[in-house]
């Protein structure tokens, strides 16, 4: 019995493992891929920061999820939308990469942004860590997920 | 496969509903049935193997018969003898059982980690199995059973069901063997970044009792070797100054499929006040 349902397991199981990536060897591409990914978050920031909606657009994956401070999950539509209506708008932000990660086409940052909300705005500003998920698409790192959590005290 | 897996919980839970007369203890003495069934496999037992077999039983979807699969485990257990360090590491668990006064269903995930898997390498595979049993001459027998390989959706499914079992018994090894060795976590109370070790020491010393942990809102989506699950987890129990606590963290956890297994790469969860 147990020999078949492993043998089964292991059918199931075999495409995947063929075609399993194995982190990056070259370390070249590597650090320029960590560059890529740290400038894609700089690009963020400054659409942010711009409260850019357009560069907004460019930057969030189709799918991108993000969850806030408060537990709330917004889509890429209502991320873009809230910058475009003005219900979101930042008067300053700043970011310090803590670290980078890389696994293939996919890469992990944990960002500290500190923020400052433009006056009006329903949103408050302190001092944020947020673990972003980048995938590379057709050549490019887009933010698939990002999650903020405010630093206690903060 | 998603759907496949909704299916199957929403007809035991329509089973169980409608048939109503599946007693705690009819379940408890089937999942026993299920364990004898796994011994008697394990230990070679002949007698028992033919006797939990109906005489028509057939095993899907290869359609093996109650002699070849007797068969098929006895060699299975002159293997294991032979060669007792190669053994694969066999357990069942999630089970779900109906029943009515003859016939019962028994579902449950297998879990089997081979020593000699890709490479050499030690390898877990996950499957669920249907098990169809009827009380003949008043002893329950299996008359079919068949068993399907979970797909990424289904392993990454019950890891995050593992994960919370793991927190609520604060199964350390759950946490060592499932968090990669690059693993951050964003702690959602003080947004304080952990790595694995720090992690592990958090759960050794956290004094607070978590009495229940419950998934909701799972979203899992999945491109290639990695893989990112959203949703919110419940917690019930008493903090660390003995006082009832109850709240809910709407989480995202990346995963990445490593060294031939899915593993907990990120992890960040925040308060719903």
């Amino acid at each position: 019995m147990k020999r078949i349902i492993f043998a089964m397991a292991v059918t199931l199981a075999l495409p995947a493992l063929i075609l399993c990536q194995t982190s990056g060897k070259n370390n070249g591409k590597k650090g320029s891929d960590e560059q890529a990914v740290r400038q894609a978050i700089g690009e963020l920031a400054v659409a942010l920061r711009n409260n850019d909606a357009e560069a907004l657009d460019r930057l969030y994956a189709d799918g991108y999820i993000f969850v806030g401070d408060t537990g709330a999950a917004m889509t890429k539509a209502e991320r873009v939308s809230a910058f475009k209506s003005g219900n979101l708008k930042y008067e300053s932000i700043s970011h310090e990469v803590a670290s980078i990660k890389l696994f293939g086409d996919t890469a992990m940052a944990i960002v500290h942004f500190t923020t400052k909300v433009a006056p009006g705005v329903k949103a408050s500003d302190g001092k944020f860590v947020t673990t972003a998920t980048y995938a590379r698409m057709k050549g490019r790192w887009q933010i698939v997920a990002a999650q903020s959590s405010r630093v206690a005290g903060q | 496969m998603k759907n496949i897996l909704l299916m199957i919980v929403v007809m035991f839970a329509l089973a169980g509903y409608t048939f109503g007369e599946c007693s705690a203890a009819d379940r408890k003495a089937l999942e026993a049935f299920d364990h004898a069934w796994s011994v008697a496999g394990d230990n070679g037992d002949r007698a028992a193997l033919t006797n939990i077999l109906a005489d028509d039983y057939v095993g899907l979807p290869a359609m093996i018969s109650k002699t070849q699969n007797i068969e098929d485990a006895m060699r299975a257990f002159e293997r294991n003898k032979a060669n007792p360090q190669n053994r694969d590491q066999f357990s069942s668990d999630n089970y779900m059982i109906s029943c009515t006064p003859s016939t019962a269903t028994i579902t449950h995930r297998n879990v089997v980690t081979t020593k000699d898997g890709t490479g050499g390498k030690e390898e877990t595979f996950y499957s669920r199995s249907v098990h169809f049993l009827e009380k003949r001459g008043g002893k329950w027998q299996a008359v079919s059973s068949a068993n399907h390989g979970l797909d990424d959706y289904g392993v990454l499914m019950y890891m995050e069901h593992d994960w919370n079992n793991a927190y609520v018994k604060r199964d350390a090894s759950w946490f060592e063997r499932n968090l990669a060795a690059d693993y951050s976590g964003v702690s959602s109370g003080t947004a304080r970044i952990y790595s694995k070790s720090a992690e592990l020491a958090e759960l050794k010393a956290d004094k607070s009792v978590t009495e229940w942990a419950g998934l909701s809102e799972l979203n899992i989506r999945i491109d290639g070797n990695t893989a990112i699950v959203t949703g919110i987890n419940q917690i019930k129990g008493r903090d660390d100054k003995n006082q009832p606590m109850d709240y809910r963290l709407r989480f995202t956890d990346s995963f990445i499929k490593r060294d031939g297994r899915w593993q907990v790469w990120a992890s960040q969860g925040t308060r719903i006040p």
